[in-house]
């Protein structure tokens, strides 16, 4: 699809919602190198429930610390500014396209919980590769379908018709929003995070899920990234709109270098985490 | 204990395990008997399989019988999932470790629940 076509269907979207306030904030001060931690701490603390969502996360067993974190300037020296960000963007994006039916719902719980799944297994690979930013992994992962979120919130009709005939067709879901939008949820996706002027890193990383290698720079994160989509669908986490498992792409899985005998305890750690980070992310 | 895909369950069948949702929600409890609002509302959870008791008046034969239909189960609905992909290797490797990680997790859930 051209970019100009992809314009008009993304006109037909209407009004993408924008980042929260604080969320954008954030962001801004992410990247202001004279910003101290106690300043972002003044920002989150301003917004309850960011400071509710944050706190529960890094007393989690994503992070694992021995002791309680009780102060959101504690969090931030611990995990620090990207993470903070990451993390406070990752529990508001699926706050802003609200479902309208009990269907959406349904589709809605049912993809939240496949990018949870594919966000622990990204976390996982990336902890076995010794991978220095797993937040951003994890992050990338939670985010990889957010192209999915805008179709069910913006285009319900075209879903549902893009999710019967990827059953019917027993097709990948791509092919069939290819045959009936004219581009994927990744292209939708990257437009998106363009708009809310993203990292590049992360906007790549979800833009290219599906062809890791084509993400360039990037190509190590989107190849993690591919590898716990397929893991996801292979664990029955949720469901992405198909219940197909997709062929690995076999560059991607040479560059990741792993032994197939990784598999099955990154696997392990992805049912473990799945249900601990679920109840506190919700 | 039988393992009846979605489309064959009747309603008058008694469900020998309880049939949860993929957040682990329960839908409808073990030994309860199954309506056609219970099917309708497996079915929008994405429900594929479910247990019902075998006989008559609902005798079943045992753990073993648990514990082989569930691999067959989780077998088949891997299978179907992976159908266009297993002649690669790598993805039937997959697919083995995903069903020997998902047995482990059901087995573990059924002992919960019993003990």
């Amino acid at each position: 699809m051209s970019e100009a076509d992809l314009k008009r269907l993304i006109a037909r979207v209407e009004d993408l919602p924008t980042l929260p306030r604080t969320v954008l904030r954030i962001t801004e001060m992410v990247n202001d190198p004279r910003a101290s931690a106690r300043d972002l701490s003044r920002i989150i603390t301003e917004d309850q429930v960011l400071t509710a969502r944050l706190l529960k996360l890094v007393n989690s067993s994503f992070y694992g610390f021995p002791q309680r974190i009780a102060t959101v300037t504690g969090a931030i020296v611990l995990i620090g500014f990207d993470a903070i960000r990451n993390l406070l963007l990752t529990t508001s994006v699926f706050d802003l396209f609200p479902s309208r039916t009990a269907k959406s719902r349904r589709h809605q719980e049912a993809l939240w919980d496949h990018s949870l799944g594919c966000a622990v297994g990204a976390k996982a690979i990336g902890e076995v590769l010794r991978h220095e930013k797993l937040e951003e992994l994890f992050v990338a992962g939670l985010l990889h379908d957010i192209g999915k979120i805008v179709e069910m919130a913006r285009l319900p009709d075209e879903f549902e018709r893009i999710t019967v005939r990827a059953r019917e067709g027993r097709m990948m879901i791509a092919a069939a929003e290819t045959e009936i939008l004219g581009c994927t949820h990744a292209e939708i996706g990257r437009l998106l995070l363009d708009r809310w002027k993203l990292p590049v890193k992360l906007m790549n990383t979800i833009a290219f899920h599906h062809a890791p290698l084509a993400a360039g720079g990037f190509a190590l994160e989107t190849s993690i990234v591919h590898l716990a989509d397929i893991l996801a669908r292979a664990l029955q986490l949720g469901s992405g709109g198909d219940d197909k498992v997709p062929l690995l792409d076999t560059s991607a899985w040479e560059l990741l270098r792993l032994k197939t005998s990784s598999l099955e305890p990154i696997m392990s750690t992805m049912l473990d985490e799945f249900g601990d980070i679920s109840a506190f992310l919700r | 204990m039988a393992i009846l895909d979605i489309d064959n369950v009747k309603p008058g069948m008694t469900l020998s395990e309880a049939v949860r949702n993929h957040q682990d929600q329960l839908l409808l409890d073990g030994g309860r008997r199954i309506t056609e609002k219970s099917i309708r509302i497996f079915k929008s959870w994405g429900i594929r399989r479910v247990a019902v008791k075998s006989g008559p008046r609902g005798d079943d034969p045992g753990d073993g019988d648990t514990a082989a239909g569930l691999a067959t189960a989780i077998e088949e609905g891997l299978r179907a999932r992976f159908g266009d992909v297993l002649t690669d290797p790598l993805m039937a490797a997959i697919m083995q470790a995903a069903g020997r990680q998902l047995a482990a997790r059901q087995k573990k859930k059924t002992g919960d629940v019993r003990s």
